[in-house]
């Protein structure tokens, strides 16, 4: 409730607001605390797209 | 913690090879002991050629070319044989070994996705990174077990034989490394990395770059521009990443190497190549021996054991070309056999080593140039030559149970020949290709010798299965379907003007409804699976329909000709516990139309959607699998109508006089039943 | 200096010639005689009084320490006189050493010959390196090599100019003693090149030259070369000795044993060590 807060511009909070509703999260906050943290899980883990690229690389089946 | 992760992401990178041998190799000999004879002393002998064609197999058994496919089929039986959705090798042996379908598999594509982050990763195998490492000046040693997991789920049907103590050896079959373990022998095939965990990426050194296109890139290997200085050319050969090397958090890991130097004459077209303490003298055009080389991760401590093959195709200009890194059978990196110790067994036996990648034929080096059309044969009839000692090898100590085994080059040669022996094809230059028309129909003469070969091992009590796993048809044209999902509303750019960006970089998740990556493969962008999906699960099965039918009607405006023939849902056509995790839809290519190889990869190409493919990869079967059956021979009658691929596991355990597992699917082709 | 090489490689290999077939049993032979060489000279040049005396010394004091373990200052004073004796022994083994050295060193020269290389096999391929006089320049010079019908010159030569080598690759077709001739802009050499079966002994030379001190020394085995060629090099692979089933280089397996027999036979020559 009183952690940091984080300011939004009108219109993208509108939007954000009627697509958690849409998607059925509780609130707001829930919705983007879960968009934030697959996006922060997304930079820790995992190879990087140079990595990706040079495994795939050598199938004949892609160029 | 921290630390942790970023060095447990640092080992992924450098697909941990070294890893696995400090990690894994150590204390893992086998001590299995192999059973030596069946009861009744039943044989069973399973020939599996990649992409071996029904269609082209009759067509030159009609023409007199093929006495022992003919031999076969009279006093046995051939016909067609159902492949996987989608028709690709990686799935379709999976159908094979298990048989069952993807659903109960969790193979579906070459290439899968991770739904949370959308990037795309090879589906058969993952490597793993240790979690604890010990820390010793600016080296990191692994101190818990890491390395490699094969992912392809549901018991092979060998282990059923294993245990039921038949003698088996399972030679080179795709979609199996890292190897099953247990009481028998088996080598892993395709899917098998080279050293930098990849398909295979060779090396160029040259002072004589390819002028490539704006946009144009060298796939599957690096190009390395060298200078000659005074006849002598100094270059590396770039390792696996070392990963033992400490460094900073954000800094990659260094790269391992080998030095090499090459003497050219001043006038004669020879060069002395000396590298890891060897010599060898080449004239232009030939070829070295396996070379050996180590790569020193910690000193005295960790080397990685990796081998080469060196081309070298001029002096004037500079070209030498650098096969893949093998991994050494005699003393392999990573697990590739069972026991262990089967691989460096296979070596003593043909007195070398061979190679180990999965897809052994650089087919990357012909498509990007740096191979010509006789230089390629060359290394694909290499391959071939190793296999077949190995062959007669295993075929001569066959006594008792079952031998599969595997060859690769009908899959291979099609892929990069049939436009040779299709001269309407786009991709076909009669100066140069004029010469290789006969190409695909040598390599199937040289398979009616092979096959002729286990036809004498033929007895009152041994049955021989001639298999593959798809057939072949020419690949014309290439279709965007990434592009068509663009143009048709379901996929929304973050920024429109960038269609380049691969792996679906530029994609906006939240205006982005289905999206395609891998070869046959699309999914919707769905909520709770998705990392950012949108599609609601109510909404699933409308969408789907929608895009189907859409697909189902594109015409090529060339020819009038559907460019989709079938599109099945992957709720509709795969049953098992990994159904969930299969593709939304699974894209039926006409025969003569693929994905494109930017689409495969996630990215928008511009203009046309359809695109005449012009490389020298100009057959494929990643189509609807109802246009590329694969082939099957036997040699005994074929009772069952429309055989398919997951028959055959049922067929082999019932020669044997086993129970049939609950959870295959198939029937046996013997007895209909 | 390589003529003295080369007669000692002719007595040497009337000595093998037995054991062609029996590697083995010719290293047991050799160690064993090596054995008796060693204590031979040893006895002879070694001051047996002083090395008896020198251990008797050193016996004594330790017997002392364990006698007066309890007196700080008699333990010191015995400490120092062992470590002083034993100098005094080590000094007595300095001068049988130097002697020894030199047949030892002349005789693990000739035994690497028929250790530590095998010849090639059929079908094998080698590298052969040739060094030329710097006066001749390789840009300029044409270089050629033939062989008898038992090997195939499988290349045209590389040379390279600036450090004066030229390299060949060549092909193992039948077994025997070949001849491979090089030519380089009208002058001539030959070398020998051996191919055959690993089962049997067989003295391989590496390398033939002009005859240099030290590479008349550790090279014998051919005539020396004269004029512009300098040296020939047939890089024979190298190979290990096997034991009872186990692979080691012949030079540990020549070194255990002669020292064991030597120090067992000590007593019959009445030799201390």
């Amino acid at each position: 409730m009183f952690g940091p807060k984080v300011k939004l511009d009108k219109d993208l909070y509108a939007r954000v607001k009627k697509f958690a509703d849409l998607a059925g999260y509780a609130s707001v906050e829930e919705f983007v605390s879960h968009v934030l943290e697959k996006e922060l899980a997304q930079i820790g883990e995992g190879d990087s797209e140079e990595e990706i690229k040079k495994k795939l690389q050598g199938l004949g089946y892609i160029s | 913690m921290s630390r942790n992760k970023i060095t447990r992401r640092r080992f992924l990178q450098g697909l941990a090879a070294g890893t696995a041998g400090v990690a894994l190799g150590c204390g893992d000999e086998s001590n299995v002991s192999l059973p030596t004879a069946t009861q009744d002393g039943t044989r069973v002998i399973v020939v599996g050629f990649d992409g071996l064609d029904p269609l082209l197999v009759r067509q030159w058994m009609d023409e007199g070319r093929l006495p022992n496919f003919s031999r076969l089929a009279q006093t046995g039986g051939f016909s067609s044989l159902g492949t996987s959705v989608p028709p690709q090798s990686p799935v379709a042996w999976s159908n094979f070994i298990t048989g069952k379908n993807p659903g109960g598999h969790d193979i579906f594509d070459f290439i899968h996705r991770d739904p949370r982050t959308y990037l795309p990763f090879l589906s058969t195998s993952k490597t793993e990174a240790p979690e604890k490492f010990w820390h010793i000046g600016k080296y990191m040693i692994p101190s818990d077990s890491a390395g490699v997991k094969l992912m392809r789920k549901g018991k092979a049907f060998w282990e059923y034989l294993g245990e039921a103590g038949i003698p088996t050896t399972i030679f080179a079959v795709p979609s199996n490394y890292p190897p099953v373990e247990g009481p028998f022998r088996s080598l892993s095939g395709m899917g098998t990395p080279d050293l930098h965990g990849g398909y295979g990426s060779f090396s160029y050194f040259t002072d004589d770059p390819p002028q490539l296109a704006e946009g144009e890139e060298i796939t599957g290997g690096n190009v390395y521009p060298v200078q000659v200085i005074e006849g002598q050319v100094k270059g590396k050969i770039i390792g696996p990443k070392n990963t033992f090397v400490e460094v900073a958090e954000n800094d990659p890991a260094p790269d391992s190497e080998v030095p090499f130097n090459v003497f050219i004459d001043p006038t004669a077209d020879t060069a002395l190549l000396e590298v890891s303490d060897e010599q060898f003298v080449l004239q232009v055009g030939e070829w070295t021996d396996w070379v050996q080389l180590r790569f020193e991760m910690v000193p005295l401590v960790v080397t990685v054991k990796g081998m080469v093959r060196f081309l070298l195709k001029s002096v004037r200009p500079f070209k030498l070309y650098v096969s893949p890194i093998n991994i050494d059978p005699r003393e392999p990196a990573m697990p590739i056999s069972t026991p262990p110790e089967y691989s460096a067994e296979l070596c003593e036996a043909r007195g070398g080593p061979f190679h180990t990648q999965g897809i052994p034929e650089d087919t990357k080096a012909l498509s990007s140039q740096v191979f010509d059309n006789k230089e390629f044969l060359e290394q694909a009839h290499s391959v071939l030559a190793e296999r077949l000692d190995l062959y007669h090898y295993e075929l001569d100590r066959f006594q008792d149970g079952l031998l599969f085994f595997y060859f690769s080059s009908s899959d291979q040669i099609t892929h990069m020949f049939w436009r040779t022996m299709d001269h309407d094809h786009p991709a076909y230059v009669p100066e140069k290709d004029e010469a290789f028309t006969n190409v695909v129909r040598d390599t199937y003469e040289r398979f009616d010798k092979i096959l002729g070969e286990a036809m004498e091992k033929l007895d009152d009590k041994t049955t021989l299965l001639v298999m593959s796993d798809h057939g072949f048809a020419p690949y014309y044209k290439s279709f965007h379907l990434s592009t068509w999902l663009l143009d048709n509303g379901y996929v929304k750019l973050r920024d429109p003007s960038d269609r380049d960006s691969e792996f679906l970089q530029n994609v906006n998740w939240w205006g982005t409804k289905a999206y395609t990556l891998g070869i046959n493969s699309m999914y919707l962008n769905l909520i709770g699976r998705e990392g950012k999906g949108v599609v609601g699960a109510a909404d699933a099965d409308r969408l789907l329909d929608e895009i189907r039918e859409k697909l189902l009607q594109v015409v090529d405006p060339e020819t009038g000709r559907h460019v989709i023939s079938h599109a099945y849902k992957g709720s509709e056509v795969y049953q098992g516990e990994y159904a969930k995790n299969a593709p939304d839809l699974v894209i039926g290519y006409a025969r003569g139309y693929r994905g494109s190889w930017e689409t495969a990869l996630g990215k928008f190409p511009r203009g046309s959607l359809l695109r005449p493919n012009t490389d020298e990869w100009g057959g494929d079967h990643c189509m609807a699998a109802e246009e590329v059956p694969g082939s099957l021979f036997a040699s005994k009658p074929i009772e069952l109508v429309g055989a398919s691929l997951v028959d055959l596991p049922v067929t082999i355990l019932e020669l044997f006089g086993l129970p049939r597992p609950n959870d295959m699917i198939g029937k046996n082709v013997f007895t209909g039943k | 200096m390589l003529t003295i090489s080369n007669g000692l490689s002719a007595a040497f290999s009337l000595v093998m010639a037995p054991f062609v077939k029996l590697p083995l049993t010719g290293m047991i032979i050799i160690s064993v005689l090596t054995g008796v060489l060693m204590l031979i000279i040893y006895k002879y040049t070694s001051n047996q009084d002083g090395i008896t005396r020198a251990k008797d010394r050193i016996k004594a004091h330790f017997l002392a320490i364990m006698l007066y373990k309890d007196s700080l200052g008699v333990l010191l004073k015995s400490i120092g006189n062992i470590l002083r004796w034993n100098a005094v022994y080590m000094a007595h083994q300095l001068r049988p050493l130097a002697v020894m050295i030199v047949p030892v060193l002349l005789l693990l020269v000739q035994l690497n010959f028929w250790y530590g290389y095998r010849p090639y096999q059929v079908g094998e391929e080698a590298v052969i390196n040739v060094r030329v006089d710097k006066k001749v320049n390789l840009f300029e010079t044409p270089a050629t090599m033939t062989a008898d019908e038992g090997v195939q010159v499988q290349t045209a030569a590389v040379r390279q100019p600036l450090s004066g080598e030229i390299a060949w690759r060549v092909k193992a077709l039948t077994p025997g003693e070949h001849t491979l001739t090089i030519d380089v802009g009208g002058q001539t050499a030959t070398k020998r090149f051996v191919v055959g079966d690993t089962q049997r002994l067989v003295r391989l030379a590496p390398q033939r030259h002009n005859g240099n001190f030290w590479d008349g020394l550790l090279y014998p085995g051919e005539k020396q070369l004269a004029g512009a060629i300098t040296v020939v090099n047939v890089n024979y692979p190298g190979v290990e000795m096997n034991v009872l089933g186990w692979e080691m280089h012949w030079i540990i397996v020549y070194f255990v044993l002669s020292i064991l027999f030597g120090l067992s036979m000590k007593g019959l020559f009445h030799v201390d060590i």
